[in-house]
C-alpha cells in the first residue's frame, strides 16, 4: 500500500511552545496526482510541509515520502523529491548559472535541457544575478532547479506567492509539463484558488492545523452545496444544521454552505427555511472560501459546532 | 473547434469540456470520425490538469460520443446506441426528474417549461421539427 | 562537498580582511618597541592578544556562517539539496577554519619573521616566542564550532543558548598549562594535541546539534545521547557556575565590608630579639588613600609545647612593624620563558636587563640603536656581538627567596651609584655586578643549591646572604665600600666619573648541620645574628642559633601544631565572619571534590599531607555536604525535566564530579517537556510521546466537526473512537 502513496502522514502533531500548530494530521496522496493544499495564513500549511520534508520534527506522529520516513531521508531519497521553499529562497550573490552549478552537483540525474527550457519560459538570462531578478523570475529559477533534478515527487510551498499573471501562467505550464507522464506527484500549497482548480485534481484544506478536506476536486465540488434561506425567526437556528460549513448574510437572505447534504440535512433546511429554501449554484472557490471563512470565525462558534458534529456522529 | 473554459464557474472544468464537445457533436461542428485533440494536447492548450481532460473524454467515451482509437487518440464516434432502450429511458427520466422538480421549485408552470424546452430543441436540432 | 565549501568561502571571504586587520593591529601593538616596553612577557602578551582577537574572530565567524543558514527559508533550501547535514556543517567548519587560519597565521608569521630578521640586537625576542600565540589562536578556534552549536540550539532562555560558548572556555586555558616544565617543545606539542582533541570534541558536538536542529525543540525528546554534547554542556555548566559563584562572592564581600580588605595569611615571623611569631600577615594595601606596608596584624610568640594563636591581639601597635616575616629558601628552576626580566626591569637611566635562557644577561637601552648594549656572562661583559664566556646556571637576577630584586641591591637612597650595585647568585657562585660600569666580578664560587638574601630591616638594615652548598648552610654578611675614595660623591649620574665599589662577603658562619630538611623549612635572621628556623614535618620544630654568641649547635624544641589555616579568610582587624567565610568552601568544594581527591596543589609529600590533614578534613566535610546537596538538586532537576530513571541516576552520579554544574547542564541540555492532562487517567502527560506514560493511553483524535470531506476512508475510520 505504501508504494501507491507518494505522501502519507499519520497523526502528525506539532506544537510551537504550547500552541498546537498542526493537529492530528492524516494525509495520503496517491502517486500521479496534483494536490492543492489550501488554508489561511497560519493554518499550518508551511509547518506541515516542513515536517513532511523532514526539515522540522513533529511533536508526535509520523510521515512518509515515497515510502521513506520523513525524518530519515537520505540524500538519495532527497534527490527523488523536489522541494521549493516559500518565497523561493536562493543565494542572491549567485548568478543563475552558478545556482545551477551549485545545485546540480548533488543530484545524480540532471536534466540541463529542462533547466534551460524552464528558465527561458520565465524569460531569464543565465548570466543574471539572482539578486537582480524579479519575484517571478526567482520563482522560475527555483522551479527550474527543482525540475531539472527530475524528481518523482514535487512539494511546493506557495510557489505562486506574489507572482504576476504571466509568471503564474508559466508556473502552471511548468507544473503541468512536469506531471505529464502521469506518474509524478505534486503537492502544492497555494492561495490562488483558480490556479488550483485548473492544475490540481485533488484538494486538501487545512483549518486550524487540521485537515478537513482531502479528496478529488470533483468529489469536493459535488459534496459541497450552497442554499439561500429567506430571513425568518427560524433562521437563527442555521447553526444547528448538520454539516454546516459556513453561513453568511446576503441581502435579505442567509446563505449556508453545507458539506455532504443528505436527507437529514435537507429536512433540517426545510424546517428552518421552509419553502423559501433555494439551492444555489456553487463554484469551486466559493466552496473553498466557505471553509476558509469558517476558520476565521471565533472559537466559541467552532466549539459549539464541533459538539453538534459529535452529536451527529453519534446519530450515525 | 475551439474549446474555452473558465475557472470560478459553477460548472467544473471537466463538465465544461464535456458539454462543449457534446454540443459541437450535436450541432455538427464536429463530424463523425473527426479527430479531436489528445488529452495532453488539450490540457496543455487550456493549461489544466490532464486528468481533468481525461475525465471528460472518459465520460464522453462512456456515453458513446467519442471513441478511443489506439494510436490515433480520440475521434467522434458514430451515433450509436450503446445503451438498451430501458437504460436510455432511465437516464432520460433521471435528468427530467431533476429538471421538472427544479422548474417547479423555481415556480415555472408546465407550459412555460415546455415552451423553453422546445425553443432549446429548435436551436440545437433545427432540422427536426417537433411533433 | 566542494561546491558547499566554495559557497562558504565566497560568502565569508569578506571577513578575511577584517580578521587580518584586527590580528595585525593587535600583534603590532605588542611588538613595536617602545620606551618602557617590558619584553620579558612577549610570549604572554602575544598570546593574550591572540586569545582576545582570536576568540572574538572565531565567535563572529561561527555566528556569521550559521546565522543566515539557520533561518527557515535558507535552511530548507540548503538542507533539501541532496547532501547530508553533516556535509553542510563540515563545509562551514572547513571554510571557517581556512579563513581563520589565514587571518591568524599570516600576521603571526610576519611577526615571527620580523623577530627573526631583527634578532636580539633589536629586542630580546626570538621567532619561537610566536609559538604560544599560535597555540592560543588554535585554542580559540574551538569557539567557531561552539558558535555554530549555539546558533542551532533553540533554548527557551538566551542564557542557556549561550552555553556552548561557556563550555569551550576551558579550552582557552590549555595553552597556559605547563605539563612538562623541563621541555618547552614537549609542552607545546602536548598543548597542541590536547587542543586538537578538544576541537574535535566540540566540532562533533556541534555537528550533532546541527544535524538534530530540525527539531527546533532540541532535547524535547531525550535526544542528547551523544557524549560530546553532554561534555560541552557539562563543562558549560561548571564554567557558568564558577562565573556565577565569582559574582556571588564579589557581591557577598561587598555586602559585608565597606572597605577593601586585604587578604591575610597565617605566617611565621621573627622579631628583633630572635623570637618566633605566628600570626596573620597582610600584604601591602591601600586604605583610605594611605599605603600600608605589609605587616602582622595579630599573632603570638611560638612557645615550646604550646599552640600559637595567630589571632591573638598584638600587645603593642609598634610590634606590628618589628615582626618580620621569614621565608623559605629559594630554589633554582628552569622556565619556558625565553627571556626573563629582573623583577624590576628598568634601571634608572641605563635600560633594561633580561636573562636569556641560554645563560646570559642582556642589557638593553631602547632609546639607542641597536638597543642591545651588552651581553653579560659569568666572567665577562661584552658590547654587542655574539655571546661568549661562561653562561650562568640559572637566572642570577631573579628574586631570591621571597625577596624582591630591589631588596637585592646594595641599597642606599643617597647614592645613585650604590643603587646600581647588585648581588647576583646562580648555581655556581655569588657575583657582584656593577650596573654603572656593567662589570661583573665573582665573589664566591661554589655549588649553590638554595640561597636567600635577607635584610634585617625592611627599609634599611644589614644585608645577609644565606647559601646552601654541599649540604652546609653558609651565612654571609654583605659589605660594600667605595674602592677609590676619591671624593664623597653624593649623587653620581650617568655623566659622572666612574665609581668602583668594593663589595665583599664576610663569612658569619658555616653550619654543618642543617635544621632538618630545607624543603620544609623557613629561615630568618636578626640584626644581631640570631638565626631562627621553623620546620613543619614531621612535627613543628623550632631551631635557633645565636652566631654572635658563638653558638654552633642548634637549639631545637617543638611546639603544638597551630589550628587549621583558613586560606582567603577575610579579616577585618577585629571582626571576623565565620559563616560567610565557610560558605565559599561549601559551594566551591563540591565543584572540585574530584580534583581535590586527585591531588591538591599544595600537597607535595606525605608529611605535607599530614600537616594539611586538618584543613583537608574540614574541606572534605564541607565538600561532602555540598556534593550531597548538589546531587539532591541534580536529581530534582532531572525529575523535573522528566528524564528516564537511568538518565536520572547517571546525571546524579555525575554531580559527584561536576558539582553544581550538573543541574545547570541538565537545564541547558534538556528542554522541559510540555505536558497536557491525559484524557484517560487525568495525570499530566508529555505531548511528545504517542502514549501516556502513566496509563499507556493513545491520543484521542480531535472530534469531527461534521464538515470533513475525505475520500480515503481508511485513515479517519480506522482512527475513529469505538463509540462513533
Amino acid at each position: 500500500m505504501l508504494n501507491d502513496l507518494a505522501i502519507e502522514a499519520r497523526g502528525l502533531t506539532r506544537y510551537f511552545d504550547s500552541r498546537m500548530v498542526v493537529s492530528d494530521f492524516d494525509l495520503s496522496i496517491p502517486r500521479g496526482s496534483v494536490t492543492g493544499l489550501l488554508g489561511l495564513n497560519g493554518a499550518g500549511k508551511t509547518t506541515t510541509l516542513r515536517i513532511l520534508m523532514g526539515l522540522l520534527a513533529p511533536t508526535r506522529g509520523e510521515s512518509y515520502l515515497l515510502g521513506k520516513n520523513s525524518q530519515c531521508l537520505t540524500p538519495d531519497d532527497r534527490a527523488r523529491i523536489g522541494y521549493t521553499v516559500e518565497g523561493h529562497f536562493l543565494y542572491g550573490w549567485m548568478t543563475v548559472r552558478q545556482s545551477e552549478k551549485f545545485h546540480r552537483e548533488t543530484f545524480p540525474r540532471w536534466n540541463a535541457g529542462m533547466f534551460d527550457a524552464t528558465v527561458r519560459r520565465f524569460g531569464i538570462e543565465p548570466s543574471q544575478k539572482i539578486r537582480h531578478l524579479s519575484r517571478g523570475q526567482k520563482a522560475g529559477v527555483s522551479l527550474a532547479l527543482t525540475m531539472a533534478a527530475e524528481p518523482e515527487l514535487l512539494v511546493l510551498d506557495d510557489p505562486a506567492l506574489g507572482l504576476d499573471p504571466v509568471s503564474r501562467l508559466a508556473l502552471n505550464e511548468t507544473l503541468l509539463d512536469f506531471c505529464d507522464g502521469g506518474t509524478k506527484t505534486i503537492l502544492l500549497s497555494s492561495h490562488l484558488l483558480d490556479d488550483v482548480e485548473r492544475v490540481a485534481d485533488r484538494v486538501a484544506v487545512m483549518v486550524h492545523g487540521r485537515l478537513v478536506v482531502n479528496t478529488t476536486v470533483d468529489d469536493f465540488r459535488s459534496r459541497v452545496s450552497s442554499w439561500a434561506i429567506e430571513h425568518s425567526p427560524a433562521t437563527r437556528g442555521v447553526e444547528s444544521i448538520p454539516g454546516l460549513v459556513h453561513s453568511r448574510q446576503l441581502g435579505g437572505k442567509t446563505v449556508v454552505t453545507l458539506a455532504d447534504c443528505d436527507q437529514e440535512t435537507e429536512a433540517a433546511l426545510t424546517r428552518i427555511g421552509g419553502a423559501t429554501c433555494e439551492r444555489l449554484p456553487i463554484t469551486f472557490d466559493e466552496a473553498v472560501i466557505a471553509y476558509l471563512s469558517r476558520s476565521r470565525e471565533s472559537h466559541s462558534f467552532l466549539s459549539s459546532n464541533s459538539k453538534r458534529g459529535q452529536e451527529r456522529m453519534a446519530l450515525d | 473547434m475551439q474549446i474555452r473554459i473558465s475557472v470560478g464557474n459553477p460548472q467544473s472544468i471537466y463538465r465544461q469540456i464535456a458539454d462543449q464537445i457534446r454540443r459541437a457533436v450535436v450541432t455538427g461542428e464536429l463530424s463523425v470520425g473527426e479527430a479531436i485533440p489528445s488529452v495532453r494536447q488539450l490540457a496543455k492548450e487550456l493549461v489544466i490538469n490532464p486528468n481533468t481532460v481525461a475525465k471528460a473524454y472518459g465520460e464522453l467515451t462512456r456515453d458513446g460520443v467519442l471513441e478511443g482509437q489506439p494510436g490515433r487518440g480520440y475521434i467522434v464516434a458514430n451515433r450509436k446506441n450503446i445503451y438498451t432502450k430501458t437504460e436510455r429511458l432511465r437516464r432520460l427520466d433521471q435528468v427530467l426528474d431533476s429538471l421538472v422538480s427544479e422548474a417547479i421549485t423555481l415556480g415555472f408552470s408546465g407550459d412555460e417549461l415546455l415552451e423553453r424546452l422546445s425553443k432549446r430543441l429548435e436551436k440545437l436540432l433545427p432540422d427536426q421539427s417537433l411533433p | 562537498m566542494r561546491p558547499l565549501i566554495e559557497k562558504e568561502l565566497r560568502e565569508n571571504l569578506k571577513w578575511l580582511p577584517v580578521g587580518l586587520l584586527v590580528f595585525g593591529v593587535a600583534l603590532a601593538y605588542c611588538v613595536i618597541p617602545g620606551g618602557s616596553k617590558d619584553y620579558s612577557a612577549t610570549e604572554s602578551t602575544l598570546s593574550a592578544s591572540a586569545v582576545m582577537i582570536g576568540s572574538l574572530f572565531a565567535l563572529a565567524l561561527g555566528v556569521a556562517q550559521s546565522a543566515f543558514d539557520v533561518r527557515t527559508a535558507s535552511k530548507s533550501y540548503l538542507w533539501h539539496r541532496a547532501v547530508t547535514p553533516r556535509a553542510i556543517f563540515y563545509s562551514k567548519l572547513i571554510a571557517g577554519g581556512l579563513i581563520y587560519a589565514i587571518a591568524a597565521l599570516v600576521p603571526l608569521a610576519i611577526t615571527a619573521a620580523w623577530f627573526g630578521s631583527q634578532g636580539i640586537r633589536f629586542a630580546p625576542v626570538r621567532p619561537l616566542q610566536v609559538v604560544p600565540a599560535m597555540i592560543a589562536a588554535l585554542a580559540c578556534f574551538s569557539l567557531h564550532p561552539a558558535a555554530i552549536f549555539m546558533m542551532v540550539r533553540s533554548a527557551r532562555w538566551f542564557g542557556t543558548k549561550l552555553f556552548p560558548v561557556f563550555g569551550v572556555l576551558p579550552v582557552l586555558l590549555i595553552p597556559m598549562i605547563e605539563p612538562f616544565p623541563e621541555s618547552i617543545l614537549i609542552s607545546y606539542l602536548f598543548a597542541t594535541l590536547a587542543i586538537l582533541v578538544c576541537i574535535a570534541i566540540v566540532a562533533k558536538a556541534a555537528e550533532n546539534a546541527w544535524c538534530k536542529s530540525v527539531a527546533s525543540d532540541e532535547g524535547a525528546t531525550e535526544s542528547l545521547q551523544d557524549w560530546t554534547r553532554t561534555t560541552v554542556l557539562c563543562s558549560a555548566g561548571a564554567v557558568a557556575f564558577i562565573i556565577g559563584f565569582g559574582f556571588l562572592g564579589m557581591f557577598l564581600s561587598s555586602l559585608f565590608s565597606g572597605n577593601i580588605i586585604p587578604s591575610s595569611y597565617p605566617r611565621y615571623g621573627i622579631d628583633a630579639a630572635g623570637r618566633l611569631w605566628y600570626g596573620q600577615h597582610v600584604s601591602s594595601s591601600v586604605e583610605g588613600g594611605i599605603l600600608k606596608y605589609p605587616q602582622f596584624i595579630s599573632g603570638s610568640i611560638v612557645q615550646e609545647g604550646k599552640v600559637p594563636n595567630p589571632y591573638d591581639e598584638l600587645a603593642e601597635k609598634k610590634n606590628k612593624k618589628e615582626i618580620l616575616p621569614i621565608y623559605q629558601l629559594g630554589r633554582y628552576q628552569g622556565g619556558r620563558i625565553l627571556f626573563q626580566a629582573a623583577s624590576q626591569a628598568v634601571i634608572f637611566g641605563v635600560g633594561q636587563r633580561y636573562f636569556d635562557h641560554r645563560g646570559f644577561v642582556l642589557f638593553y637601552n631602547f632609546k639607542k640603536r641597536p638597543a642591545l648594549q651588552s651581553i653579560i656572562s659569568r666572567d665577562s661583559s661584552h658590547l654587542f656581538g655574539e655571546a661568549v664566556g661562561k653562561p650562568f646556571d640559572g637566572n642570577p637576577i631573579r628574586s631570591h627567596g621571597m625577596m624582591k630584586s630591589s631588596d637585592m641591591k646594595l641599597n642606599d637612597d643617597q647614592n645613585m651609584s650604590l643603587r646600581l650595585q647588585e648581588i647576583w647568585v646562580d648555581q655556581n657562585g655569588v657575583y657582584h655586578f656593577n650596573g654603572k660600569l656593567r662589570t661583573i666580578q665573582a665573589l664566591a664560587e661554589m655549588k649553590i643549591e638554595d640561597s636567600a638574601l635577607i635584610r634585617t630591616d625592611q627599609v634599611r638594615g644589614e644585608l645577609r646572604l644565606m647559601v646552601v652548598s654541599a649540604g652546609k648552610l653558609h651565612l654571609y654578611e654583605v659589605h660594600c665600600a667605595l674602592k677609590k675614595n676619591r671624593e664623597a660623591v653624593a649623587f653620581v649620574d650617568e655623566s659622572g666619573p666612574p665609581t668602583e665599589f668594593e663589595v665583599s662577603l664576610e663569612k658569619i658562619a658555616v653550619l654543618l648541620k642543617l635544621p632538618r630538611s630545607l624543603d620544609n623549612c623557613q629561615i630568618g635572621i636578626t640584626e644581631d645574628r640570631k638565626i631562627v628556623s621553623v620546620c613543619f614535618a614531621p612535627q613543628p620544630t623550632v631551631s635557633t642559633l645565636d652566631c654572635a654568641a658563638g653558638e654552633s649547635e642548634w637549639n631545637t624544641w617543638t611546639f603544638q601544631k597551630p589550628p587549621a589555616d583558613r586560606p582567603d579568610v577575610e579579616f577585618n582587624d577585629k571582626q571576623f565572619k565565620p559563616l560567610v567565610s565557610q560558605l565559599p568552601s561549601i559551594v566551591v568544594g563540591t565543584c572540585y571534590i574530584g580534583s581535590a581527591l586527585a591531588g591538591e596543589t599544595y600537597i607535595r609529600s606525605w608529611s605535607d599531607l599530614m600537616y594539611y590533614v586538618n584543613q583537608i578534613t574540614t574541606f572534605m566535610v564541607l565538600a561532602t555536604i555540598g556534593t550531597i546537596l548538589a546531587m539532591i538538586v541534580t536529581f530534582w532537576v532531572a525529575q523535573h525535566r522528566r528524564l528516564s530513571t537511568g538518565l536520572k541516576v547517571r546525571w546524579t552520579l555525575w554531580a559527584i564530579f561536576l558539582g553544581w554544574g550538573t543541574p545547570l547542564a541538565i537545564i541547558a541540555a534538556y528542554v522541559k517537556p510540555r505536558t497536557e492532562p491525559c484524557s484517560r487517567c487525568g495525570k499530566t502527560r508529555r505531548i511528545d510521546l504517542s502514549t501516556c506514560e502513566h496509563c499507556r493511553a493513545e491520543w484521542e483524535p480531535p472530534a469531527n466537526e461534521g464538515i470533513e470531506i475525505c475520500d480515503d476512508g481508511f485513515q479517519r475510520t480506522s482512527r475513529q473512537p469505538a463509540n462513533a
